[in-house]
């Protein structure tokens, strides 16, 4: 009899395991009953998301994000599976205890949902009283607050007369009234303009650096993923279909839906576009290939093309290049024409692959024939 | 001045002491019924709002309940009720007539209307906001009064105002159990006598009377919207 010996690797972000993780989903399920038929809107998710992270859930209106998030503060109660955040177990708790851990998590709203009797002072103030907490103490907890979002001068206003950016401002601060360990933001930024978008997405970042406030983001907008996110989940009809670190899944997406989006954030849509029209393939020789090349990290600063070009006599033509800063790391993308003869083109093609350089050929006008 | 008035309302002003008891009568019925409306009919409104389906003390026998009451009380027509409750009111109020005596009918008549005023301006609240001060872990009690009736102000002030105005109404049919105010005025001297100008004396009080109602009304929803 032999002995297969099996390893198991466990390997978390940085190195910190899964029991550290500052919120964890395990095995949620959300179905709603309707009329007798239930709609499944969340299909066994887990999810660990770390400590002082920035983690973001993407995916379509009816893909059963917003559900998901608030299965973490259950104000949707799953129907099964576990909550487990900062090691409590929230499905486990009483009415009263949960109201007591709801207050590590504070939650910003695509409508803002701000109490338009309460001027913005009292809006900040809503979580602070009646707990105990001094006049003067509320006082000055909800100055620095407004401080802290850039509203000082509009504490006396009503919401009424504050612009969507400063609604979410006043939101944000109300949010943090309470110090929460967590922030969830529920499509806090899709009812803004891109502008007030990003200054948004600057204050969360500030939170979540200055004060270490763990953040999961909600949106459809890939652009804010790429802008604040450190690991990304991609949902689809109430499961995630995929996740990883936010580099990892620009740079290599691998569900359809994950690549859809992708190309949302950017402009590798209109390539596609591009290479379905015609003309540009019109002036392209019999054995030109069209090659997009991904430059990963460091890579891109490497004098590539004018080397390949002038060591296996090809010619490259740029017809779309690009290169985005995601997560502090760098993610190039040039697609050229090649042409040249057939060996040294494959040649070619494998030198560039040695240099660690993804290369996906777009279209062989070679082997068409 | 008074020589005008003996001219176009001389049957009230050879009697204007009755003309103000009535008046005096027809404010003491609605304040008295008023303040009982306005509580009980708070309370089975904000009731009605919280034991809802999906809402933040969801139970379904004490909505139902609460539901059928509520429209069982709304279609007895107010003057049945009054004979209806005739016992009741005598172990209430001891009496079952005089302005006493209509009393107990009276709120009858008008908390299940202020009741279903108070839910519409409930449900008018933004679910959002409740969600919003469910996730800051605020209990029920605190979200009915800091978030529903804070939010809920100005359109339960307006709920209010309809619904006195309506049981101004109602108290001009409590002559019938010899409460007086301005509808057994102008029945009993009026109508009963054929004498206009005390018809017209009841309706211009009346008025009066409503304007004011709907006036303050108006005046405290509008304070209260930001």
């Amino acid at each position: 009899m032999r002995i297969i010996p099996v390893c198991f690797f466990v390997i978390g972000r940085k190195g910190v395991n899964v029991e550290q993780a500052m919120i964890s989903l395990k095995h949620i399920v959300k179905t709603f009953s309707e009329h007798g038929s239930g709609v499944h809107a969340v299909r066994d998710v887990s999810l660990d998301i770390l400590p002082g992270e920035i983690f973001g859930i993407v995916g379509f209106s009816g893909a059963g994000k917003s559900t998901l998030v608030r299965c973490i503060n259950l104000l949707e109660r799953p129907t099964s599976g576990q909550v487990i955040v900062d090691n409590v177990e929230l499905t486990r708790l009483s009415s009263r205890a949960l109201n007591q851990e709801r207050k590590k998590i504070g939650m910003i709203f695509q409508q803002f949902n701000l109490f338009a009797t309460r001027t913005v002072y009292q809006n900040v103030a809503f979580p602070l009283q009646h707990t105990g907490m001094s006049r003067e103490a509320i006082h000055q907890k909800v100055m620095s607050l407004l401080a802290f979002v850039e509203l000082s001068e509009k504490a006396e206003a009503y919401p009424s007369q504050l612009s969507g950016g400063q609604k979410q401002r006043v939101a944000i601060a109300r949010a943090l009234a309470s110090d929460p360990k967590i922030l969830l933001c529920d499509e806090a930024t899709s009812a803004l303009d891109p502008q007030t978008t990003t200054s948004i997405l600057k204050l969360l970042k500030k939170l979540n650096q200055e004060l270490g406030i763990t953040i999961v983001i909600i949106t459809h907008q890939m652009q804010v993923i790429k802008e604040i996110c450190q690991r990304v989940a991609l949902m689809e009809a109430g499961q995630v279909v995929e996740q990883g670190d936010v580099y990892d899944i620009f740079a290599r997406p691998q569900q359809p839906i994950t690549r859809n989006f992708v190309n949302s954030a950017g402009n590798a849509g209109q390539l596609e576009e591009l290479l379905q029209d015609a003309h540009v393939l019109d002036g392209i020789e019999d054995s030109a290939r069209i090659i997009k090349m991904k430059f990963l990290d460091s890579s891109a600063g490497k004098a590539l093309v004018s080397y390949v070009s002038r060591t296996y006599n090809v010619d490259l033509s740029i017809i779309h290049g690009n290169v985005e800063m995601i997560d502090g790391r760098s993610l190039g993308e040039l697609v050229v024409v090649a042409s040249g003869e057939k060996t040294q083109l494959d040649a070619a093609i494998a030198y560039v692959r040695q240099c660690r350089i993804e290369v996906e050929v777009l279209l062989d006008a070679g082997s068409a024939e | 001045m008074q020589e005008v008035l003996n001219n176009l309302f001389p049957y009230v002003m050879k009697k204007p002491d009755q003309l103000w008891k009535s008046v005096v009568e027809t404010l003491q019925m609605t304040a008295w019924a008023g303040v009982f409306m306005f509580v009980f009919g708070l309370i089975l409104g904000v009731l009605l709002t919280v034991t809802r389906e999906g809402s933040i003390l969801e139970n379904k026998p004490v909505y139902q309940v609460l539901d059928k009451v509520i429209n069982i009380f709304r279609s007895i027509p107010f003057v049945i009720l009054i004979a209806l409750l005739m016992n009741l009111t005598k172990v209430i109020m001891g009496t079952r007539i005089g302005v006493k005596g209509v009393i107990v009918p009276l709120v009858f008549g008008s908390t299940p209307f202020f009741a279903r005023q108070v839910d519409a301006a409930l449900a008018g609240v933004d679910k959002g906001l409740v969600e919003a001060a469910q996730s800051m872990g605020i209990g029920p009690v605190g979200i009915i009064f800091r978030v529903y009736l804070k939010e809920g102000t100005a359109a339960i002030a307006r709920g209010t105002t309809i619904t006195l105005i309506n049981l101004i109404g109602l108290t001009a049919m409590s002559g019938y159990v010899g409460a007086g105010g301005l509808g057994d005025y102008a029945i009993t001297y009026g109508y009963n006598y054929n004498r206009m100008d005390i018809v017209w004396a009841a309706v211009i009080a009346t008025v009066l009377i409503v304007s004011v109602v709907q006036g303050v009304g108006t005046w405290i929803a509008k304070r209260s919207t930001h």
